[in-house]
């Protein structure tokens, strides 16, 4: 509790200073300013749950903002059925909007997502330009009244500069205050692994279309209902207010305060509301004036009025973690050269608890074929896989292992064959129902949450592993301790070496540590059958030892695991039996000193 | 019949406006991965260079053309050493809000230089008339083409059998490999943004004089170029000129049906289609990994 006062006391105090303003500053003058600074607080702290927080760049956020004022425009001056009414259908309006959108453009890769976000921004606009008997296109709608807000005791009307200007404030602190809960709770979390790596948020069980879609929607409702206030404040409602041009001014903040960074957008969005003020002596360039500032801010400055802050902080002694961690902005953090060195880790205990693995785990492929254009990555490939057993896949490099990994997990989609995992066909599954139905794997390339602790990494890992239902029912729950859940992780962390790495940002692990992290996220919920794609490449000796032993003692206790690994010492001693791959078949199979002795197989690996 | 052909003739040229836009996005995409939100600034400045060197210092059109190219050459090294050279390692989203900034300044520049009144460009061309069947087209249409066609021969034989092309191509598959064996990932860097300049100057010099010249007059064709590019599968410079020509010429047959603001939702619903069933376009490069 005191520490949550502790957070909230900065934004306590900034709303008290907001709240205090109309009577340091009566003039009307100053109160406009007020007003238009807040509605690009609203609109930018609900941006920033996009570009912040999901990492997805849109530029459809105007369309919800004109959305909501059109709505309230058509029931103001038709009907009139009251502020909460026009809120109510403008926030379930734009949110039923920003799915419509979202689906089709969240699936594209994200670059495309911008730009064609960009292009329903501009039908959106062509249609409130067009629409003539609804909009009234360039005639505007106007003659809106003033808002009719109904409250228990009596009807509201704010007529005066100061009414509106108080109920704009309780918008902006409303949109805030939901920001914040959404950021403060799990599905925060979620946020996070989306915009982190949405690929290994698949392969656990998260639908990154589901979580994009919830920060979208929640921006597009709160977007919609700073669009209600502003028609009843200007009295009238034009095509511009759907321009794309917001946009740019919504970006700018964006990126000037600090994606994912709520008090630097907050600042970031008070600048820019009272900058222009400033900017009038140079009306006419005041324009490029502001392009120049975001040009020379993303050159110099890329994490922008954020890193301010956190500069301010450390120069005051304050610690406290990075609120926004230097990876979002400037791409992954640099891989340190080298694997630190492991004298730090504690002894490892070798022995896994019962109850490791869910009952299970046998797997078959059959037929499995993958082509890339003209390339047979895997051609036919028949093979079995019984419950508990310890198979590893080998062969040269192209031989098509990892391909083979990659169509059973559903990351790439396959040209012919079935895969049944204990007598149910999983053929054409997706990579989260995958792994909800206990068929997990780790990366090649280490794949974590950069920018969550290795704590929040397996949080996220347990949440996307939980039936869909409980997953969301999860996400409401804060972000802090769950005394199950944190046990676990403490046990698994500790097991592996990694206590002292709990509430450390992962961007700043070693590989060989990120590595550990991810196997740890892959069995944090036992999982049915486990696909380990090369967990030995390039870490060190003492890490590579703790990969062995785990793999051991996890299958020891029933874990049916598919091993692809270069390391033919280690394979040789952990398989229960090898399977040969070569160009895309199967060359040979069995027992790993058998197969391991046979000519072609040592042919396929040394040449002739 | 007749309206027909000027339709096809109006839909290549706006084709080829598109397709000369579009395939510098592309390119400087496909080499480099940055998306160029200022690349429709650049044709806009272009037609300022054509209209300040015909008006200004009374250039005939022919010489005022090639003027424009180096023109343009020089403003893409500028380019390129302010702005894209310092983003090139960071995160995409950091190099299109850098380009979208100077986009920004760039327009805002204009109409405080020139005033947002459009200026209009006489060729000498555009009054010339041949008579081709039944349809009358100016020469100015069709040098359009001839000179589009031309580009691009140029662009694929550079990209193909020079040096430095191959060196693009090269830099265009894999960055860091490519660094590895001694190219100049620099020197890349700069050819691909002149030359993608170079065709945004292609454009801007060729058709400023259909149209009218103003800070704004890039705002709806570097969207439609950008539609093309994402149709065409994103960084594939044949797909994204494929697509241009398609999106023009589906413009113009739409026009003879339906009010010409309706084109525009036509050309965006379309690519949003065509995005729904293809995801990596209608050429796709599938993404990297």
């Amino acid at each position: 509790m005191a520490a949550t006062l502790r957070n909230d006391a900065p934004l306590l105090a900034l709303l008290a200073a907001a709240a205090i303003l109309p009577f340091v500053a009566p003039s009307p003058y100053y109160l406009s300013i007020g007003i238009n600074t807040l509605i690009i607080v609203c609109l930018a702290v609900a941006f920033d749950l996009v570009v912040g927080r999901v990492g997805a760049l849109s530029f459809a956020q105007p369309v919800f903002f004109g959305f909501g004022a059109y709505v309230a425009a058509l029931i103001a001056t038709t009907f009139g059925a009251g502020f909460w009414v026009e809120a109510l259908v403008a926030a379930v309006g734009g949110f039923a909007l920003s799915v419509a959108i979202g689906i089709p453009a969240f699936r594209l890769s994200l670059h495309s997502f911008a730009i064609g976000t960009l292009g329903f921004a501009t039908i959106a606009q062509l249609v409130a330009q067009n629409w003539m008997s609804v909009t009234g296109g360039p005639l505007c709608i106007t003659g809106i009244p003033r808002a009719q807000i109904g409250l228990p005791f009596a009807q509201f009307t704010p007529r005066t500069l100061t009414e509106q200007y108080f109920l704009i404030l309780a918008i902006a602190a409303l949109t805030v205050f939901v920001v914040r809960q959404l950021i403060g709770r799990r599905i925060g979390l979620a946020f996070s692994a989306v915009r982190d790596d949405p690929t290994l948020a698949a392969s656990q069980g998260i639908r990154p279309l589901s979580i994009r879609l919830s920060a979208f929607g929640a921006a597009a409702a709160l977007s919609a209902i700073a669009g209600v206030f502003t028609a009843h404040f200007q009295g009238v409602v034009c095509p511009d207010s759907v321009a794309t041009s917001y946009t740019v001014m919504l970006l700018i903040v964006a990126f000037v305060g600090g994606r994912g960074s709520l008090r630097g957008v907050l600042a970031a969005a008070i600048i820019f509301g009272v900058a222009p003020q400033l900017l009038r002596v140079a009306d006419e360039w005041r324009l490029a004036i502001f392009g120049a500032l975001l040009l020379v801010t993303v050159l110099t400055v890329p994490d922008g009025i954020e890193r301010i802050f956190q500069l301010i902080e450390r120069a005051l002694g304050l610690g406290g973690r990075n609120l926004v961690p230097a990876a979002i902005a400037t791409g992954p953090a640099a891989i340190p050269a080298e694997p630190a060195p492991a004298t730090t880790q504690a002894p490892v205990p070798v022995e896994v608890p019962v109850g490791e693995a869910l009952p299970g785990g046998a797997l078959q492929v059959t037929g499995l074929r993958k082509t890339y254009g003209g390339v047979t990555a895997v051609n036919d490939l028949d093979f079995e896989v019984k419950a508990g057993e310890l198979v590893s896949l080998i062969g040269p490099n192209g031989s098509g292992k990892s391909t083979t990994l990659d169509c059973i997990s559903g990351l790439s989609p396959f040209d012919a064959g079935t895969i049944v995992l204990d007598g149910q066909n999983i053929s054409g599954w997706s990579p989260a129902r995958l792994a909800k139905a206990g068929l997990v794997r780790t990366f090649q390339a280490t794949r974590v949450y950069t920018t969550l602790t290795p704590r929040e990494n397996l949080v996220v890992a347990a949440l996307g592993r939980a039936p869909t239902l409980y997953e969301w029912r999860q996400y409401a729950r804060s972000r802090g301790a769950t005394p199950g859940l944190d046990a676990r992780i403490d046990d698994i962390l500790g097991r592996l070496g990694l206590a002292a790495m709990r509430d450390r940002p992962t961007g700043e692990l070693s590989y060989g540590q990120r590595k550990l992290v991810q196997f740890a996220a892959s069995v944090i919920v036992p999982p049915r059958i486990l696909l380990l794609d090369e967990p030995l490449a390039g870490v060190n000796p003492t890490i590579g030892n703790i990969f062995k032993q785990q793999i051991v003692a996890f299958n020891r206790r029933g874990l049916t695991i598919v091993l692809v690994e270069h390391n033919l010492e280690v394979v040789v001693d952990v398989s229960h039996r090898l399977i040969v791959l070569d160009r895309g078949t199967k060359i040979a199979e069995g027992d790993p000193r058998t197969v391991m002795a046979q000519a072609h197989v040592q042919e396929a690996y040394l040449g002739r | 019949m007749e309206l027909l052909l000027n339709q096809l003739i109006n839909g290549l040229t706006a084709g080829s406006e598109y397709a000369l836009i579009a395939a510098g996005l592309a390119l400087i995409f496909g080499v480099l991965e940055v998306v160029n939100f200022a690349h429709g600034e650049f044709y806009m400045l272009s037609s300022y260079y054509l209209y300040l060197l015909m008006t200004r210092y009374n250039l005939p059109y022919v010489v005022a053309v090639p003027l424009v190219i180096v023109a343009m050459i020089l403003s893409g090294v500028i380019f390129y050493y302010l702005v894209i050279r310092r983003v090139l390692s960071r995160s995409w989203q950091l190099q299109l809000i850098a380009t979208l900034a100077l986009s920004i300044v760039m327009v805002n520049t204009a109409i405080v230089l020139s005033g947002p009144v459009p200026k209009y460009l006489e060729s000498p061309l555009n009054s010339q008339i041949v008579q081709i069947g039944m349809a009358s087209i100016s020469v100015q249409r069709l040098v359009v083409l001839a000179a589009t066609a031309i580009s691009f021969a140029t662009l694929y034989a550079v990209l193909k059998y020079t040096r430095i092309g191959k060196a693009m191509r090269a830099v265009a598959q894999n960055r860091e490999a490519a660094a590895a064996v001694g190219i100049s990932v620099e020197k890349v860097g700069l050819a691909t943004v002149v030359a993608g300049c170079a065709l945004a100057g292609v454009a801007g010099a060729l058709i400023s004089p259909l149209y009218t010249i103003h800070p704004g007059m890039a705002a709806l064709v570097i969207i439609k170029a950008f539609a093309a590019v994402i149709v065409g599968g994103f960084g594939n410079v044949t797909g994204a000129v494929l697509a241009a020509f398609l999106i023009g010429l589906l413009e113009a047959l739409v026009t003879t049906v339906l009010p010409s603001e309706y084109a525009d939702a036509f050309v965006f619903g379309g690519m949003i289609l065509v995005l729904l069933v293809r995801p990596h376009g209608l050429f796709g490069r599938v993404a990297r990994s």
